[in-house]
């Protein structure tokens, strides 16, 4: 039954082969139901392959025949499935068909409703051949390919007017230049990986460094900070994390499909996949541990201080991914992994909640000029939109980690496995833990309780069915889906611990999870206190100093620009004139000389036969001179 | 394996050329009758191919009335390239030449073109090798000449025909040579009979003269004309397959002249790195488009000779599968090319006779009145150019690392004068693909009439065997493999 | 041997005449009949390989193969000078040299 996992990278693309061909004769939503339903047969494989797993929990490796030899050098078209790549692809098919069923309603009437499904599937495709490549390369061609559709989906409506296109645009080109950074760093690592050990495989990589380096060796070091660099670009971590809120242009189901749920998280996945590679790098080990953090608590800091709905999720999301870093860091690869996937829950809910009401605020909108976004112009959805506040209300409280919902344990587990080995790491865990309480729960009252703040607030309905099914599925996911792992059961860490090897299963602490809980609901009531008694207006209840450093997200941006953009256009300007007079001329005499001489060697083609036959002589002569001289004759 | 088999192979499409020939003439309205013998025939031989590929082990020799043939890894690999752009330039053909006087002719011709190199890729001895190469060079001429009343398609038969028969003599000469020192004419024999420098002196007359097929600088002034003069099917066969028979025959018999493969190695290698730079020029400046083609394929088949020579010289097979490997998409790519070229002649209506007409500014805005076409030109043309991840770039690749594995400073120096050429021919594919692009249609393009299914399907063949190989470059590697371990064998390193 | 001296001497003249021929005669006629020089040549040399080596069988089967085959080239060849004529209204060969370049 494992030799079915091709089928779950061949069922997208299959889906998007035929949206592709049949793209402008399709009729209404007819793509979208074509995509979801790949997605959907693509779960159903995953399903397929997780019952088989239950029998043969260590797995094979799949290869379809090489794919690249050279010389001594080969890479086969292999797929592993083990229980890490099967969770992946369980979350990636399964959130993903969700989203794509809910995008049919949230794309309806789009011009390029078509295209946006061909391009959902494409990152479907490319999203399961990096979770289930057997190899670096392979792999890599996944992490090339969802970075391309992250590209094209944040630049979705490109052409839109009023300098909103370009906006757009821009927020692409500037995802595509940070996960570049962040390639360098991967494909650097490939290279050393190779040049060690003169393979690219799993099995081999791993097997020959850990029989052949030291703990700590610097070799292992460099490798894994490297492969950091990727992950700080694709996993949006500091420094390369300034991409991810820009990248919210992009419509709702990409942003909650990429840019919350999955591709963002290829980041853990990598760190979980290399976990033999990072255990003999301690320090390496420490910097992830730190990376994660300080990405934590600075996102959340920031998502305080937001009023755009989607941008306060995306913070959100990198600082929750930062927690997930910050557990792998730590060697609580179970622990990441979980949240991982709670988190796949909870956060595309909230975004495809978030997409909800934003989809009901314009609607009623009835000016031109309004910002469908800005949950200034929201308040009072309860009562207009149920369905979407119910569902939205599941996910926020798993994300403030409120006992017995999804997040409470996932997150618990992190703190704990800090708490055992670095204090200090949970105690900014914590704080972070807190400001994410707060956070969620701000939005929550200035979105859907009060009185609506708007004229399109008050005309605001809910969505339609196809919207809000996948809602309720997630919503009841993000409350139970705490039982995969529970304290005492273990159930994800069991499965886990085939691939990963992991021994340590993480005990229940109750103080972490008394004082956690404490702190969430003291962050809830704070919110409360702030914006729950009364109508807030323009002005943010916190304006202060320090509130305008976290609306302008302590200037990282700005600091950004100055430091390498500014430095850099001048740069680029300078080069540029460099280029134009000295490298340009050179190259402009060295292409006229080439043309000169292409021009005379085309005078030898005279289309005389008689030259043509003195060419023959001339050669055979020459040859035989050669042969002549050669035998000293 | 039983020897019917593999001498049907070869039996299959001659025959067959004489019943496609008297077909047509017997029903001369009905052109459909021997377009279906000679597609049956190619299916045929297709069928058997199977078979023969199927028991393939080791090498199968048989002898037919004395004369010795033998199927080994060369002959299969040949073969494949040869029954694939004979089947697709049949398919294109049914358009492409309906109505034209001596139809039937052409298609006979094109079967017994097609039969004849599948039986030099097997012949086993100098003298059926040279019989071979000589049958197929003269049904390639009236291919050639097949637009007969036209002024320059004589032009270009006539010197095509004399620059050949100039090779040929060459090589009879060589094989005198070899005859009067060792007193055989079987390979295995002649290899066995011991080094001699008069056999030195053969093996140059053998490069001259297969040589001018091959079209090694300097002999390559036929080239351009007989490309772009022949109907373009003939051009594809012509400059996929006909001009690699000449390579394979020269493999051949300079395999069998023990004791200076280090030699012939050297000349490849060197003659591969002067035919990438003199093509490269040669297509600079040219505003036709299958004169381009042309020049581009003498730069292309210095890659394949300087692939080959790397292997010889260290006595690898890595080098010679690239060398073959880049044979095997050179045939792809060009044949690809030159049926997109004859698919816009179609549509403008100039295919009787005004093949070269075709100017690089007519193919301007070809991209929104034939977008598959220009699609699969542009494919082409970047495969050709080594743009990764195509075909083209996978072949050069394995070949430029074999040539730096060497660890030769002056062989790394060569890979890099290859490289940099690589770059050179983008200078001019890449204008090509731009005009395609252009917003604005040409009179060719706008009135331009629709392309019949057969004109279509080849070329979505060609290109969708460019992308496979080029996601998949193992995917030649089961004919490449036997093909390059044999040759190594068979000179002895 | 001398009548084996002379026939390779034979085969040289005929091949340094077919050459010659084929480098300065313009008319096609006579181009072609220089190459059929040059093949009468190579035949000889043929023949007289086939007596140095003791192989005189397979030396003459073989150039009665190759008289065959040089026949072909010269109708071939003759059939083009025709068409020449007819188009070109000449056999000069310097006349066909349109296609240059």
């Amino acid at each position: 039954m494992f030799n079915l996992v091709p089928l779950v990278i061949a069922l997208p693309i299959a889906g998007l082969l035929v949206n592709l061909a049949l793209g402008k004769r399709l009729r209404g939503p007819q793509a979208g139901i074509v995509a979801t339903l790949a997605a959907g047969l693509a779960f159903a494989v995953a399903v397929l392959l997780l019952i088989a797993l239950q029998a043969e929990p260590e797995g094979a490796v799949v290869s379809l025949g090489n794919w690249i030899t050279i010389g001594s050098f080969q890479v086969a078209w292999a797929f592993r499935v083990d229980t890490l790549s099967v969770t992946m692809m369980l979350v990636v098919t399964g959130v993903g068909t969700l989203i794509h069923a809910y995008s049919i309603g949230y794309m309806q009437g789009d011009a390029r409703f078509a295209r946006f499904f061909v391009y959902l599937n494409l990152f479907l495709a490319a999203m399961l051949l990096l979770v289930t490549a057997d190899n670096f390369l392979l792999l890599f061609v996944g992490w090339e390919g969802v970075g391309l559709c992250s590209f094209l989906l944040i630049g979705f409506w490109f052409d839109k007017s009023g300098g909103e296109g370009w906006r757009n645009s821009n927020a692409a080109r500037k995802a595509m230049i940070a996960n570049r950074i962040g390639d360098a760093g991967l494909l650097l690592a490939m290279f050393a990986l190779f040049w060690a050990f003169g393979s690219l495989n799993f099995a081999d990589v791993f097997g020959t460094a850990e029989k052949s380096l030291a703990v700590g060796a610097p070799l292992a070091t460099l490798i894994t900070l490297l492969l950091l660099l990727g992950v700080t670009g694709k996993s949006a971590q500091i420094p390369l994390f300034v991409w991810l809120p820009d990248a919210m242009a992009g419509p709702t189901p990409a942003s909650a499909l990429i840019h919350a749920a999955t591709m963002v998280t290829a980041g853990v996945y990598l760190i979980v996949r290399a976990a033999p590679l990072f255990t003999l790098a301690p320090f390496t080990q420490d910097v992830v541990a730190v990376v994660g953090t300080c990405t934590a608590l600075l996102a959340a800091s920031i998502a305080v201080g937001q009023f755009d709905i989607k941008r306060v999720l995306a913070y959100s999301t990198i600082s929750q991914l930062g927690f997930m870093v910050a557990a792998v860091g730590l060697g609580a690869y179970t622990a990441g992994m979980f949240h991982l996937v709670t988190h796949a829950f909870f956060k595309a809910l909230l975004f495809m909640a978030a997409g909800s009401v934003i989809h009901g605020v314009a609607h009623g909108a009835h000016t031109a000029k309004f910002d469908a976004q800005d949950m200034r112009h929201m308040g009072g959805l309860r009562g207009r939109m149920p369905v979407t506040f119910w569902t939205y209300l599941a996910g926020a409280l798993a994300l403030a980690g409120l006992p017995p919902l999804a997040g409470f344990f996932s997150k618990d587990e992190i703190l704990t496995a800090a708490f055992e080995h670095r204090p200090v790491i949970y105690v900014l865990l914590t704080i972070t833990a807190f400001l994410t309480a707060f956070y969620i729960a701000r939005q929550a009252f200035l979105v859907f309780f009060g009185r609506g703040r708007s004229d399109a607030a008050h005309h605001a309905h809910d969505s339609g069915r196809i919207m809000l099914v996948p809602l309720i599925v997630l919503a009841a996911l993000s409350v139970v889906g705490g039982a995969l792992n529970l304290p005492g059961q273990h159930t994800l860490g069991g499965w886990l611990e085939h691939t990963t090897h992991e021994a340590e299963a993480g005990v229940f602490n109750a103080t972490v999870a008394g004082i956690s809980t404490v702190l969430a609901l003291l962050g809830i009531l704070l919110a409360y206190w702030r914006y729950g008694r009364q109508p807030a207006g323009e002005r943010d209840p916190l304006q202060s100093a320090l509130f305008t450093a976290l609306n302008r997200r302590w200037w990282v941006d700005e600091l950004y620009e100055r430091l390498f953009i500014g430095p850099y256009n001048t740069l680029s300007r300078l080069i540029a004139t460099f280029d134009k007079t000295a490298v340009d001329g050179a190259g402009l005499a060295l292409g006229r000389a080439t043309e000169r001489v292409a021009e005379a060697v085309r005078r030898t083609q005279t289309g005389q036969l008689n030259w043509n036959v003195a060419g023959i002589v001339a050669g055979l002569a020459i040859l035989l001179l050669i042969v002549a001289i050669g035998r000293g004759v | 394996m039983n020897t019917v088999i593999p001498v049907s192979l070869i039996v299959l499409p001659l025959v067959s050329s004489p019943l496609t020939y008297f077909a047509g003439r017997l029903l001369p309205r009905q052109t459909a009758l021997a377009r279906t013998i000679s597609l049956l025939a190619l299916l045929g031989a297709w069928l058997v191919f199977a078979l023969v590929v199927r028991d393939y082990t080791a090498p199968v020799e048989f002898r037919l009335e004395g004369i010795v043939f033998r199927v080994d890894g060369l002959s299969l690999l040949f073969a494949a390239l040869a029954l694939a752009l004979g089947t697709l330039a049949v398919i294109f053909s049914g358009p492409y030449m309906a109505g034209k006087t001596g139809e039937e002719k052409y298609y006979a011709l094109l079967l017994a073109l097609t039969g004849t190199m599948i039986g030099l890729a097997c012949a086993a001895d100098l003298f059926n090798l040279w019989v071979w190469f000589e049958a197929m060079v003269v049904a390639s001429y009236l291919l050639v000449v097949f637009y007969r009343e036209k002024s320059a398609s004589l032009e270009a038969a006539v010197k095509y025909l004399v620059q050949s028969a100039v090779g040929s003599v060459l090589v009879v000469l060589g094989i005198a040579l070899v005859l009067a020192q060792t007193g055989a004419l079987d390979l295995d024999a002649i290899r066995a009979a011991g080094t001699s420098p008069l056999l030195l002196v053969a093996g140059v007359l053998f490069l001259i003269g297969f040589g001018v097929k091959i079209a090694i600088v300097p002999l390559h002034t036929w080239l351009p004309d007989a490309y772009s003069q022949s109907p373009s099917p003939v051009s594809a066969v012509l400059s996929g397959v006909v001009t690699k028979a000449g390579l394979i025959a020269l493999l051949r018999a300079l395999a069998a002249l023990a004791g200076f493969t280090l030699s012939w190695s050297a000349a490849l290698m060197l003659f591969g790195v002067l035919n990438i730079f003199t093509g490269n020029l040669l297509a600079l400046r040219q505003r036709e488009l299958k004169r381009l083609l042309a020049y581009s394929s003498m730069s292309q088949i210095g890659y394949i000779l300087f692939g080959l020579g790397v292997g010889l010289y260290v006595g690898e097979s890595s080098g010679l599968q690239g060398g073959l490997f880049h044979l095997l998409n050179h045939g792809l790519m060009k044949g690809l090319a030159f049926f997109c070229a004859g698919a816009l002649l179609y549509a403008a209506g100039r295919i009787n006779g005004n093949e070269h007409a075709l100017k690089i500014d007519d193919l301007s805005g070809a991209a929104r009145r034939y977008p598959l076409l220009a699609l699969a030109l542009t494919l082409a043309l970047l495969s050709l150019g080594g743009v990764p991840p195509l075909a083209g770039f996978m072949s050069k690749w394995q070949i430029f690392v074999a040539g730096v594995g060497t660890g030769e400073s002056l062989i790394t120096l060569l890979v890099i004068v290859a490289a940099l050429n690589s770059v050179l021919s983008l200078a001019y594919y890449l204008p090509v693909i731009n005009v395609l692009f252009r917003e604005t249609p040409s009179a060719l393009i706008e009135r331009g009439r629709t392309l019949p299914l057969a004109i279509i399907i080849p070329i979505i063949v060609l290109a969708a065997a460019l992308l496979l190989v080029g996601l998949w470059p193992d995917a030649l590697t089961w004919l490449t493999q036997p093909a390059s371990a044999g040759l190594l064998a068979a000179f002895g390193g | 041997m001398t009548s084996l001296n002379i026939a390779i001497a034979g085969a040289l003249v005929l091949l340094g005449v077919g050459l010659y021929g084929l480098l300065i005669m313009r008319n096609l006629i006579k181009i072609v009949i220089a190459l059929q020089i040059l093949g009468k040549g190579a035949i000889l040399a043929l023949v007289a390989a086939g007596a140095i080596s003791g192989q005189t069988n397979l030396g003459q089967s073989v150039a009665v193969t190759l008289i065959v085959a040089d026949t072909v080239v010269a109708v071939v060849g003759l059939a083009l000078a025709v068409q020449v004529r007819r188009r070109f209204g000449s056999l000069d060969v310097n006349e066909l040299s349109t296609l240059r370049g």
